[in-house]
């Protein structure tokens, strides 16, 4: 453990079973605030899985069960948090880019509005310094009252990122965010979040392996449902210490 | 993703790659010997020849790792292991290249009259082989222990370099005019010396290769 960094999250032995299928398999570690913290794994080990966990979305879902603890700075989320409240503070951003399909202005104020902002101005700025934020703000400055769907998938990839940062969340979930990207934008998106972890955590499930080295400060391997390790980037990839780990990372098996 | 079988039979080939250079670099070490020993010159121009061929290897097997760092991006062993062969061969070709400078002098001396070598070249040379090839064995077999052995041998190889110093200079006193010869011997003990040297350097890569550890 790291004691030099606040912890975000801590999960203590959680076990999450779909039906009689068990999908995690006591997993227990702590994730770091300000950091990019990335979950690598074949697929299939439960990373989305995991990352659902972090906000509850798999509340949604019938015949999942769910044990052990999982605190929010030192919260228990599924104990002293009402779901709603927790998705404010913890939100996720897809694989696919979804935008509405209304305008670029409306994407972004849309949060904000049923948040109970009603003021143009107020909501002017939040649109313009989420969208700042987001590094698309040159992109669609001129073309902010026409339709999100126009944009190319990459700028729709940070819109939707816009779009979650405009809620002001704490904690930023990413499920292979860039795996319907081309390079250029994955490239910008990658930029995005090392710019983003100084002021949000952010936690990212990658099937690309260099991706994870060059963005993440801790890495998680998944494999069945277990966290076979977790250690920081640099040492994962450098001199894992499972067996497992080396052999998936360098290609031996996945 | 899939099992990475070509990039595997990549990984492989360098292994190969590395332990033909050094087969190669072990008979030069041997004509070099040889050479040494009955101040055969046109063996020597053999060995000065043979360097290109070894030269070349080295810049292979460096665009080689090159080449699989841009497309394979290693990480963990197979990093840990292209990262220091890039190193390594450059103290291989150092070796053969010493092979040829003491060929040079033995030309040199195969020219001038016959005065007595040095007692100590034939063991200084015979551990600085075994140095070599338990060197290259410990790469193969990540056989740390073999590689810290390795380095320890080394402490033989300089008090013999030290005690050839000392006998080189009593036999300068004694017959003055054969300065010239014993010039030569100096420098090739010198030579012989920097070749284990050389030897250490790649043994102590080893342990990183096998287990990551990283000693600043
Ligand atoms: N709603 C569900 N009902 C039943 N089983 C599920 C459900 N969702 C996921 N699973 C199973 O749980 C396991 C983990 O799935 P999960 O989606 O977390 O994997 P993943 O690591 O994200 O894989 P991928 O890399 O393919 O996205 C899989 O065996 C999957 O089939
Ligand atoms: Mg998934």
């Amino acid at each position: 453990m790291d004691t030099t960094k606040n912890i975000k999250f801590n999960v203590q032995s959680l076990n999450l079973f779909y039906g009689d299928f068990q999908a995690l398999k006591d997993i227990s570690f702590t994730i770091y605030e300000n950091e990019i913290t990335a979950l690598i794994g074949p697929s299939g080990c439960g990373k989305s899985t995991f990352l659902k966990t972090l906000n509850r979305m798999n509340d949604l879902e019938p015949n999942v069960t769910l044990h052990g603890s999982i605190q929010l700075d030192s919260q228990d989320i599924n104990k002293d948090m009402d779901a709603i409240e927790l998705r404010k503070r913890v939100s996720m951003v897809f694989q696919q880019p979804n935008p509405f399909p209304k305008s670029v202005y409306e994407n972004v104020a849309y949060g904000p509005r049923i948040n109970g902002i009603r003021k143009k101005a107020q909501l002017d700025e939040i649109v313009e310094h989420s969208l700042r934020q987001a590094a698309i703000w040159e992109e669609v400055k001129d073309r902010l009252h026409k339709s999100a769907l126009g944009l190319s998938g990459g700028q729709q990839q940070r819109l939707c990122i816009a779009r979650t940062l405009a809620l002001e969340p704490e904690v930023i979930l990413m499920d292979e965010p860039t795996s319907a990207l081309d390079p250029i934008s994955t490239m910008k998106i990658e930029d995005l979040a090392s710019e983003l972890k100084k002021n949000y955590t952010i936690v990212i499930v990658t099937h690309n392996m260099q991706q994870a080295s060059r963005i993440s400060d801790r890495t998680a391997f998944f494999l069945l449902g277990n966290l076979v390790e977790y250690d920081t980037t640099i040492k994962l990839f450098s001199q894992p210490s499972d067996k497992k780990t080396e052999e998936y990372i360098t290609g031996r098996f996945g | 993703m899939s099992t990475r079988i070509q990039y595997i039979k990549e990984l492989e080939k360098l292994n190969q790659d590395v332990l033909d250079m050094s087969s190669e670099i072990s008979n030069a070490i041997e004509m070099m010997s040889e050479a040494l020993q009955s101040l055969d010159a046109s063996l020597s121009v053999k060995i000065m020849d043979g360097d290109d061929v070894i030269d070349h290897m080295e810049r292979s097997i460096e665009k080689y790792c090159i080449d699989l760092v841009i497309k394979e991006a290693p990480v963990a062993s197979d990093w840990r292991k292209i990262a220091s062969i890039m190193r390594i061969v450059a103290d291989l070709e150092r070796i053969a290249d010493h092979c040829s400078d003491i060929a040079g002098y033995v030309i040199k001396l195969s020219k001038e009259s016959k005065v007595e070598p040095p007692i100590q070249f034939n063991d200084m040379i015979k551990i600085m082989k075994s140095m070599l090839s338990d060197t290259i064995n410990a790469f193969i077999t990540l056989d740390t222990a073999l590689a810290v052995d390795v380095v320890d041998r080394d402490e033989f190889v300089d008090q013999l370099f030290n005690a050839a110093l000392d006998e080189i200079s009593l036999y300068i006193k004694a017959v003055p005019d054969s300065i010239e010869q014993y010039t030569s011997y100096i420098l090739i003990s010198k030579y012989i010396e920097r070749m284990a040297d050389h030897a250490v350097n790649v043994a102590k890569w080893i342990p990183y290769i096998a287990s990551g550890e990283y000693k600043l």
